[in-house]
């Protein structure tokens, strides 16, 4: 169905929202900026045009531009390729998640929710990110020590709610 | 087989996939690799809260900063459409045929209506000296086409609650509008889910009830008008459009019944409350 920027974007706000909270770590004022600096260039090249929705990755392109061209973040853990994580709880946490999100490097951070998240081939991947294989490869090195983390946090919050007077015993 | 091939070869695991000798083989290898089966556990945990993030919904203020900068970049003339009376028409019918009409509408339609009513509306309200939004002054009457369109494709969707409790969504009005607007209360009308809504750029709120199986929405609206009994809407094809006002909270109730059927929804709801 043929659609307008403006039609596309409006369509896809939750799905543009919900990546802006990931790649920016659960940040609400940072996800918002980062989807306001991305409205801002919807602004500009709809200028005063009717312009046809383009590709379906159109905004998550945008949006990772827009992502990419913040500020680098410190990361502070490395894609080491360690071994997957021994611990698989319960479920994992979303604030653990997105906690961990925040400590990774931003490609890093595109990568796996472009993967992991949004499940797009290692090839669509690449090329939304405009890299080669290998280069995506060593950026989904950091999933596992991204998980370990991850499930480790959950864990540890989960024996903290258990051990708390009150708190859930099952 | 080492584990990365084996994980290659069969992730993502929600996806199909041939059964070659490939497969097969990094199949065999998960079974016996418990580093492998760990490594799909946590996918699918991954994949389970990746869900909860994907129920999140972009909040009211960021929604209306969108709206906001759309509907100014249009009034600059940047370029967005507003859908032909024609075809306006067509989405009617498309109701009518069971190929439209609310739940069946495609998002991306369901936006563009929704922005080209929020364009009139927003337009119209910068026009006359108001923000798009949060006018306190007095209003004019919604006029009846905002709440055909918004029924027939309501855009984007905010604050919500599903909920049968009229309890619950009396505060919910009260909370999010200030309104302290009664339910209709009619035999047979059951509530179902109450949303925040923009009609003609003024914050109000739909409260969706069924009734024998069929649908009907009662939308609310802060009103500084005349008082004025219910009166059915002039035609809007398949939909019947009844609207009311009680001087604070101007009403309507917009369904695919006949006129009378709904005025009579009304009425009665009148009646058992006198």
């Amino acid at each position: 169905m043929p659609g307008t920027m403006d039609e596309q974007l409006l369509s896809e706000l939750d799905t543009l929202w919900q990546m802006a909270l990931f790649l920016e770590g659960g940040d609400e004022a940072g996800a918002e900026a980062l989807l306001a600096g991305l409205l801002g260039d919807v602004v500009r090249e709809m200028d005063g045009r009717q312009e046809p929705a383009m590709a379906d990755d159109l905004f998550e392109r945008a949006l990772l531009r827009r992502f990419f061209e913040e500020a680098p973040p410190v990361s502070t853990i490395q894609g080491d390729g360690s071994m997957v994580a021994r611990v698989v709880g319960d479920g994992l946490s979303l604030l653990s998640l997105l906690d961990e999100v925040d400590r990774l490097p931003k490609r890093a951070r595109a990568a796996l929710w472009l993967v992991l998240v949004r499940r797009r081939s290692s090839d669509a991947a690449g090329v939304i990110l405009d890299i080669d294989e290998s280069h995506l490869r060593e950026l989904l090195r950091y999933r596992d020590t991204f998980m370990t983390r991850v499930l480790t946090r959950t864990a540890g919050r989960t024996r903290a709610e258990r051990a708390r007077p009150g708190g859930a015993t099952s | 087989m080492r584990c990365s091939e084996a994980r290659d070869a069969l992730w993502p695991p929600e996806l199909p996939r041939l059964l070659d000798p490939h497969v097969q083989r990094a199949r065999n290898h998960v079974r016996g690799c418990p580093e492998c089966v760990r490594y799909f556990a946590q996918d699918r945990q991954l994949l389970d809260t990746c869900d909860r993030l994907r129920s999140l919904r972009a909040p009211t203020r960021v929604r209306l900063r969108v709206l906001d900068a759309l509907v100014s970049a249009t009034a600059e003339g940047s370029g967005v459409s507003r859908p032909s009376e024609s075809q306006d028409r067509a989405n009617t019918r498309a109701t009518a045929d069971g190929t439209g009409g609310p739940g069946r509408r495609s998002g991306r339609r369901v936006a563009g209506g929704f922005l080209a009513l929020v364009t009139l509306g927003g337009i119209g309200a910068m026009v006359a000296g108001h923000g798009l939004l949060g006018s306190t002054g007095p209003t004019d009457s919604v006029a009846e086409e905002a709440f055909v369109e918004d029924y027939l494709r309501r855009g984007v969707g905010q604050d919500f609650l599903d909920s049968s409790d009229r309890e619950e969504i009396a505060r919910f009005l009260q909370r999010e509008l200030g309104l302290s607007s009664r339910l209709l209360d009619a035999p047979g009308l059951v509530p179902a889910r109450v949303e925040i809504c923009l009609l003609e750029g003024r914050r109000g709120a739909m409260v969706v009830y069924h009734h024998e199986g069929r649908t009907v929405t009662h939308y609310v609206v802060a009103d500084e008008g005349v008082p004025r009994g219910p009166r059915v809407a002039d035609d809007h094809g398949e939909l019947a459009v009844i609207t009311w006002s009680s001087g604070q909270v101007e009403e309507a109730l917009v369904g695919e019944l006949p006129p009378g059927e709904l005025l009579a929804l009304v009425r009665v709801d009148a009646l058992d409350s006198s």
